[in-house]
């Protein structure tokens, strides 16, 4: 291989980690994106460090991506990372978060191969949909009050969105992102996803990025078989703990 | 100032009448709440009066209603410990029991005297109170019978067997009897309710549609029930609808036929406004009916749809998502989400953490150290571990003499030196145990290793005795050689690359010669 390869093939990996954006319409490293779809060793090489390093590439309508590989313990992050980043404290508001995120996915994709032609979603739009994707589990807890519930079950997932008020605070104007309120919550989620390159906001409007559909098509297509067998095993998961 | 105006009315007029319906519920949460705790101290406030009152109102309700009896207070009595044995498992004295059960028929009763709710009239400005008894007792004879009241089976049914009936089936019938009893006014109400329940079955189709698009599986839950407590009333509603229309007609003509006087006019205008309202409330009534419609077509979709890219090659979030809700574990969330992040690169350090190091408590004194249990150990001696590395290379070296001393006669030094170079490559001769071992070996001209066994004259030797106790040295225990050291040979010069001239390695030739075993004898 050539030095020159490597070279490139570096700097391409720089430009990813850091969160450059790599596209063939412009910008700095419209070169590089060239050099990876036209020469073979630098794509090789590049795919080589990737794969070292736990990391995936890829790319959708002419740029390049890229994600975090499972159990990744240098790139990916602990729960105690991700709490401190979007000012969290407690574990369960960590997962109600996932739960927001899981949703706003799920307006834009049904699943991996399905978009809804949707344009952008409102902070209503994420908190009806979640309102609505609970309020099974809302009126069970309605109808049936148990012992308190396990901070890992959807229960207790329910039981946090059920106690809190829509709003915080009647008289402030616009919604400001917090733990205290569910469209708090909401906010604090969407600009958490804004600062991670998930969705742009324009006017209290947000859209989807190019790195959004990227990694929804291409990661998930890709890992289907692995979640696919977790999603088994955690069916089976009460009776034997391990589904093979 | 009419919105205003008919909400206010909404609010202080009516409040009686809702607090009067509220009514029927009042002495079940009282008896719910206070039953058993000021009972033998609490001891029996784990059995659920609740649940106890709805079973002898059910119970009543069957000798009453279905039989056609009134009840007799043993009869109760051997109901209530019925109840007592078969659901709480509670088995008692006879005489507690009776305690017991006497206790509880009273608490049911209230001793006889009704429940009493209190509230603020607001159209007084006074308060007022409403009354309401769960069971009536009448004396024939020497003997108490005892009846359900009417509200107390209102109250049962209303807990569960209205919610499945059709409200708008019992408004219908209301109204045919208003309008057979000439109360137009009321009936126009009647509408009103019958409107109110259009609404909001219309709202309740809404949040089934919603439920179907987020979870299908929920959704089809729900839109079973509403099909079970809306729509199978339908093709009844329609034909009521049209009966009570017919009646209204047949009224109206009637009406005009006979009208005479301002008493009648006014009577025909609440016909005219019952008429006009009957017939909005079809309208709405049939647009339901279209949305209903619309609702199945739409929910078959979805759930065609669902079927449909649950078979197809992709991965199906929410179909994860289920499983996980059904697993009862957010944890696997992560997997969806985390996935969506940039890499982690920055490494900090949280602020939050520096609290914890202010709110770290100091200890109050010195805790000492804590010594585990020791294990003695075995300790080896630098020279030991030297000694144990000689005699391993001496072994080395003593063994490919000797199996060459077994293959020829005599073995030069230089023929040694060869095998040993293939063996162990020219780093032996870096050894300093290759020289040592010479010359240690040559402190003696002959070695009998039988007697070397036996009796150990040098350090040398007592490592050779050592060596011939393996049984791999067997074969050579009858061995006997000894050295001719040749001067006039030439020397041994063995030039190895990285070493300094001068320590290049030198030695006289000697020769190792096997003697024959008779010789030696």
């Amino acid at each position: 291989m050539e030095q020159k390869s490597l070279e490139k093939a570096t700097e391409l990996l720089a430009a990813l980690l850091i969160g450059e954006p790599v596209e063939a319409k412009g910008g700095k490293n419209a070169g590089l994106y060239e050099a990876y779809h036209e020469s073979g060793e630098v794509n090789d090489a590049l795919d080589l460090m990737l794969k070292k390093l736990n990391l995936r590439v890829y790319e959708y309508n002419y740029a390049l991506y890229i994600a975090v590989g499972e159990k990744n313990r240098v790139f990916g992050y602990s729960n105690e990372d991700l709490k401190r980043m979007m000012g969290l404290r407690l574990n369960k508001e960590l997962y109600l978060c996932y739960y927001l995120i899981y949703q706003a996915a799920a307006l834009f994709y049904q699943d991996s191969a399905t978009y809804n032609f949707r344009e952008y979603i409102k902070l209503e739009d994420l908190l009806e949909a979640t309102n609505h994707g609970l309020a099974g589990m809302v009126s069970e807890l309605h109808r049936f009050e148990n012992e308190t519930p396990e901070e890992t079950s959807f229960k207790a997932l329910a039981i946090s969105w059920d106690e809190l008020p829509v709003i915080a605070n009647e008289d402030t104007q616009g919604v400001r992102a917090g733990r205290g309120s569910r469209s708090g919550f909401v906010k604090l989620v969407f600009n958490f996803m804004v600062s991670q390159g998930l969705f742009t906001e324009v006017g209290e409007r947000y859209y989807p990025t190019g790195r959004m559909h990227a990694l929804i098509r291409r990661y998930f297509e890709e890992e289907k078989g692995r979640l696919y067998e977790l999603q088994q095993r955690s069916s089976k998961g009460g009776e034997d703990g391990a589904a093979y | 100032m009419d919105g205003t105006y008919q909400m206010l009315h909404d609010i202080i007029d009516f409040h009686n009448d809702r607090m009067r319906n509220l009514r029927r519920y009042y002495p079940f949460f009282c008896l719910q709440n206070t039953a058993f705790h000021l009972f033998k101290e609490g001891k029996y406030s784990f059995l659920d009066m609740g649940y106890i009152t709805l079973a002898v109102l059910r119970f009543f309700i069957e000798e009453n209603q279905f039989n056609d009896r009134a009840v007799q207070y043993p009869e109760i009595a051997s109901f209530i410990s019925g109840v007592l044995i078969r659901d709480f498992s509670l088995v008692l004295q006879s005489e507690e029991e009776k305690e017991l059960v006497d206790y509880i028929f009273d608490k049911l009763k209230n001793d006889g005297k009704p429940f009493v709710m209190e509230y603020f009239d607001p159209v007084k400005k006074a308060k007022a109170s409403v009354r309401m008894k769960l069971i009536d007792a009448t004396l024939s004879g020497n003997t108490v019978l005892y009846t359900v009241t009417a509200d107390a089976i209102e109250f049962y049914l209303d807990t569960k067997e209205i919610r499945d009936e059709s409200k708008i089936n019992i408004q219908q019938i209301l109204l045919e009897k208003m309008i057979h009893t000439k109360n137009f006014k009321g009936g126009i109400d009647v509408i009103r309710r019958i409107n109110s329940e259009v609404n909001r079955l219309r709202l309740q189709k809404r949040e089934v549609l919603a439920l179907l698009g987020s979870n299908v599986f929920d959704g089809v839950k729900a839109l079973e029930e509403f099909n079970q407590t809306g729509m199978r009333w339908f093709s009844e509603e329609q034909k009521l609808f049209s009966h009570n229309m017919e009646l209204m007609e047949r009224a109206r003509a009637k009406a005009e036929e006979t009208a005479e006087g301002a008493k009648d006019m006014e009577s025909l205008r609440g016909i005219y406004q019952l008429e006009t309202e009957l017939k909005k409330a079809m309208a709405n009534h049939g647009e339901l009916l279209s949305d209903c419609m619309d609702l199945q077509v739409r929910a078959d979709e979805m759930i065609h749809k669902y079927k449909y890219s649950r078979l197809r090659g992709a991965f199906d979030f929410r179909a994860f998502v289920a499983a996980a809700e059904e697993a009862q574990d957010v944890t696997l969330l992560s997997h969806l989400v985390e996935p969506l992040l940039f890499p982690k690169l920055q490494k900090q350090f949280s602020l939050l953490q520096t609290d914890e190091l202010l709110s770290l408590p100091a200890e109050a004194g010195e805790t000492a150290e804590v010594l585990g249990e020791a294990k003695e150990e075995m300790y080896r001696f630098e020279d030991e571990i030297e000694e144990e590395r000689i005699s391993g290379n001496y072994g080395a070296i003593v063994r490919t003499l000797f199996e060459e001393l077994t293959a020829s006669e005599q073995v030069p030094l230089s023929t040694l030196n060869r095998k040993l170079e293939l063996k162990f490559f020219d780093g032996i001769f870096k050894n300093s145990d290759y020289y040592s071992f010479l010359v240690h070996i040559c402190q003696k001209k002959d070695y009998d290793l039988e007697q070397i066994r036996k009796k150990q004259d040098t350090f040398f030797e007592g490592i050779l005795a050592e060596m011939l106790k393996e049984p791999a040295m067997q074969k050579y225990a009858g061995l006997k050689f000894r050295l001719i050291m040749k001067p006039e040979a030439e020397e041994l010069v063995h030039q190895i690359a990285g070493l300094e001239r001068d320590a290049i390695f030198v030695t006289t030739e000697i020769v190792f010669e096997r003697l024959k075993e008779e010789k030696a004898g």
